[in-house]
């Protein structure tokens, strides 16, 4: 396609690595680098001239020094790279230094008209300067990931409440902020913590699934670091040493911290967990980009579409192991009619096959009770299986009664098979019987449908953080929203007042700022990234080449390709070829405001909402609001 | 069977705590009613209870002003004259877009609210019927403006559920080539009934009837009130075509019969869009007319009457 307007400015097509991590990377330290373990065990061989490993460091990483105490990575905080350890030693933090965090950025942009005065007139006045910042000042509000903030706690809580808290404070240097943690020897001593040392790398398991890091990392002495952003990474596990040796190390990081992080283990014994670490294995299910299956399975019926979910446990099946979540979704279903009837989406921190430990646990002469729903992977999903034995007689023990699951007492399944046919009495007896530990489904709210459910969990939803919803109900299609998202951002609206519609509920095609965005996974050059502490995911226009990689992988439809213009509104073309300079477009949660997404803000009608469909809670609370 | 997915695994004491309360107090879904009942007429009830104060003290200031032998007319002329100052700000808050002034509902429901008030220091101020030529057309130009808020208020309240109540979603803008698809496939159904002598009478149906219906946008009436009476015409007629017509005339017959209903559905669509978008635009432009008058109207005043 030729441009045809005569008016157009023409430039040199931006390439990949235009804007290198850091464009003052020496030859001498790559050089250098490239003798040190993991790179000296590569083979060079397996990269072409173009992406040779000395060009992926020379572009896609950058070294960091650090003094001791200096955070390097902290918990909650969302991740994009791998940390070399290259001299020095850094401490990882394996329990949560602080029990929840408040973010500035969080409370930024949910701040209302006053509180924007209220925080201009501070400025004004001088009362905003901060000198330290304690991390155990917060508001207890955790931004895109609600679900974690409960779940941050210390295994061992009562030695935990004997030590205060660490206090983190900022200092600026001629080379920017200096974050660091006051008396580190005292923070080591008090909380358990795992040296790192030169040759040894963090971080990547945040990078690699594009989550927020399960730990914080200090440094224990004068340090030296070398980041490689998620693009390099991703070039270097081509070789397989390094990917074994990345794969090796997340396994262990992530299950390590996600077992210690887990309510269900936090009155057990330094021994018996690491009995468990050592029995529970850890299994990953789908594809990493699984948006090329699912946009081929969406074509199909929805029970082809199911029964060709990757399965984790049947239903009937017995016991086995009590299944764990890591990273990822999962459907709960069982079998209804010719179908499958979807219950429940199990995410992050949920567990399959508890109620039933627990009923054999309750029941130790009874015969076990096989799993009475079945468990499919949605995409790419990480899971960890604890064996049954280890599960009766060490787990379930240290376990308040209270806090256990009931005895099922209306199984659908037990040692003869099917029993209890009605779905009815089948519903009523499971919610009753999951337990508190197991997040509860709670009947008396009952203001998500079962349809509600599978509709969420058809469409992936699920997946949303910050899913544009539109209640119907309210909207008069005044188109303030679009308006308004259009006049931020300089006349282009960066959604679609349409998109998929249950009820009076239309989901719009607006970015989801998902809880596992597939989108980033291409990006050659890290121009689609996760805001490190709101979450929010944003492009780079500076650094957007404009390849499509994201807008292809998104699958929900929610990136476009638009034709990039200059200042005077003149299109920018490509000087060898006169094509178009394309840019991908999506919403960024207009993080320039300071009022938050200016969709939500200029709807008269209450219409418009940003909502959290990765949980149910925010769904439920805003049904309910809805109905009253 | 409503059945709801897993929330997060509680991990702390206090949560578990709290939620234990939840599920096991047999109040509490009561008491959670009770909150979301005294919620939402705290939401309402504190802003009237506002107007009605506001309202209470320009009557006070009205009965001061009386008994002081003053001019009790530009306590609640000025007041008046304020409001719709402040009446006018939503429309412009709607306009500005950086830096945001708050969220726009809080700007709408203020803009409703304010609107209670000013109807009330209106009917202080100049009572229910008034005289003289210039202030009969403030007077009427004032219920005109007071009545078309009204009707939209009540629009905006009821018109969204019967869109939504009516099937997807469909923008307006895209109406208009939807409508073109739908009766371009009409025509096709036609052409090929046309085509086979055991299913021309359909195509006749069509020449005669739907032609009409397809190609032509809906008569006044129906975009006044839009009703599903003559899409049921419209379809029994075609139900009676079923008789002259073989299996193959009946199976287009049929796909004709979905397509009186997708243009019935849009036609819908579009009235009730287009009267949303009516009423706010006649509210709008009676404000505009009525800012002009009240600035007529006190300059007329300050020249002319006593002074405070």
């Amino acid at each position: 396609m030729k441009i045809l307007s005569p008016e157009h400015v023409a430039i040199d097509r931006p390439v990949r690595w235009d804007h290198p991590l850091d464009s003052d990377m020496l030859s001498r330290d790559i050089g250098w680098m490239l003798d040190q373990h993991p790179f000296s065990a590569m083979n060079p061989d397996l990269f072409n001239a173009n992406c040779s490993i000395e060009n992926v460091l020379r572009h896609d990483s950058r070294i960091l020094r650090f003094e001791p105490g200096d955070i390097v990575i902290r918990e909650g905080d969302y991740g994009s790279s791998a940390f070399l350890v290259l001299r020095g030693s850094v401490r990882a933090f394996l329990e949560s230094l602080w029990s929840s965090r408040g973010k500035p950025s969080e409370q930024k942009s949910k701040s209302g008209f006053l509180e924007m005065l209220a925080s201009r007139f501070r400025r004004a006045t001088g009362a905003a300067t901060k000198p330290d910042v304690s991390a155990t000042s917060s508001n207890g509000r955790f931004g895109l990931d609600k679900r974690n903030a409960d779940r941050r706690v210390a295994r061992d809580v009562e030695s935990k409440s004997k030590h205060p808290a660490p206090v983190q404070r900022i200092e600026s240097t001629e080379q920017g902020n200096r974050i660091f943690l006051q008396d580190i020897n005292a923070v080591i001593a008090d909380y358990q913590s795992e040296p790192l040392g030169a040759g040894e790398i963090f971080g990547e398991m945040a990078a690699i699934t594009r989550t927020q890091h399960r730990y914080t990392v200090v440094a224990e002495s004068a340090t030296i670091v070398l980041e490689i952003r998620w693009q390099g990474l991703r070039m270097l596990r081509r070789d397989k040493s390094f990917r074994d040796y990345l794969d090796t190390r997340f396994r262990e990081t992530s299950l390590k911290t996600h077992l210690r992080e887990t309510a269900l283990f936090r009155f057990l014994d330094d021994a018996t967990m690491n009995l468990v670490i050592a029995e529970t294995k850890i299994e990953s299910l789908g594809e990493r980009e699984w948006f090329a299956e699912y946009r081929d399975t969406q074509k199909l019926e929805i029970q082809s579409q199911i029964e060709r979910e990757p399965m984790i446990a049947t239903e009937g099946h017995l016991v086995n192991d009590l299944i764990l979540v890591r990273a990822g979704f999962a459907r709960l279903s069982f079998e209804h009619g010719r179908g499958h009837q979807t219950v429940a989406y199990l995410g992050r921190g949920h567990m399959h096959g508890l109620s039933e430990l627990a009923h054999q646990f309750h029941n130790p002469t009874s015969k076990p009770i096989p799993f009475q729903e079945s468990l499919r992977a949605l995409g790419f999903v990480d899971i960890l299986r604890i064996p049954r034995e280890l599960v009766l007689t060490h787990i379930l023990p240290q376990v308040r009664a209270t806090e256990l699951p009931k005895p099922i007492t209306n199984p659908r399944y037990d040692e003869g098979g099917l029993v209890v046919p009605d779905s009815f009495a089948y519903a009523t007896s499971t919610t009753e019987s999951r337990g508190l530990l197991n997040s509860s489904i709670q009947p008396a709210l009952g203001a998500l449908e079962t349809s509600l459910v599978e509709f969420l969990v058809d469409e992936r939803l699920i997946n949303g953080k910050q899913t544009m919803l539109i209640d119907l109900d309210r909207c008069t299609g005044c188109d303030e929203c679009v308006k308004a998202c259009a006049s931020t951002h300089q006349g282009t609206p960066r959604f679609v007042r349409n998109g998929k519609q249950f009820g009076p509920l239309l989901f719009a095609h607006a970015c989801m700022h998902c809880a596992d965005p597939v989108c980033m996974i291409g990006c050659p050059t890290g121009a689609i990234a996760r805001d490190q502490e709101t979450g929010v995911i944003s492009i780079n226009s500076e650094t957007c080449i404009g390849c499509k990689t994201c807008a292809e992988s998104c699958p929900y439809e929610n990136i476009v390709m638009i034709q990039v213009r200059d200042q005077r509104g003149r299109a920018v073309v490509d000087r060898k070829t006169q094509l178009p300079i394309l840019q991908a477009s999506k919403c960024d949660m207009c993080h320039s405001l300071k009022t938050g997404p200016s969709c939500q803000n200029a709807c008269p009608h209450e219409a418009l909402i940003r909502i959290d469909t990765s949980e149910t809670a925010s769904m439920e609370a805003w049904l309910r609001k809805r109905v009253t | 069977m409503p059945t709801l997915a897993p929330d997060q695994a509680l991990a702390s004491k206090q949560s578990l705590a709290s939620s234990e309360t939840v599920q096991h107090v047999p109040m509490a879904g009561f008491l959670r009613g009770y909150a979301s009942m005294s919620a939402r007429i705290g939401r309402r009830l504190l802003p009237c209870l506002v107007v009605l104060t506001a309202f209470l003290v320009i009557r006070s200031i009205q009965s001061n002003a009386e008994a002081k032998l003053r001019n009790e007319a530009f306590a609640s002329g000025y007041s008046l004259a304020a409001i719709t100052f402040l009446l006018l700000l939503l429309g412009v808050r709607k306009r500005i877009t950086t830096p945001r002034f708050g969220s726009a509902a809080i700007w709408q429901r203020t803009h409703h609210y304010l609107g209670m008030f000013c109807l009330g220091a209106y009917v202080l101020h100049a009572g229910i019927i008034t005289t003289g030529w210039l202030e009969s057309m403030l007077a009427l130009s004032f219920w005109a403006i007071t009545l078309s808020g009204l009707v939209s208020w009540y629009i905006n309240r009821t018109a969204p559920k019967l869109l939504s109540a009516a099937g997807p979603q469909i923008l307006r803008q895209d109406i208009a080539e939807r409508k073109k698809q739908v009766a371009s496939q009409a025509y096709r159904i036609a052409i090929e009934a046309a085509g086979r002598a055991d299913s021309a009478t359909l195509a006749d149906h069509y020449q005669s009837t739907l032609i009409t219906f397809f190609g032509f946008n809906r008569g006044l009436l129906f975009r006044i009130r839009p009703t599903g009476s003559h899409r049921r015409r419209m379809l029994a007629s075609l139900e009676n075509l079923d008789r002259y017509l073989d299996d193959q005339g009946k199976e287009l017959r049929r796909r004709m019969s979905v397509l009186v209903q997708v243009k019935d559905d849009l036609d819908f669509q579009s009235a009730i869009q287009n009267r949303i978008r009516l009423w706010a635009s006649i509210h709008t432009w009676l404000l505009g007319g009525f800012v002009i008058l009240t600035i007529t109207h006190v300059w007329v005043a300050y020249q002319f009457s006593s002074r405070w």
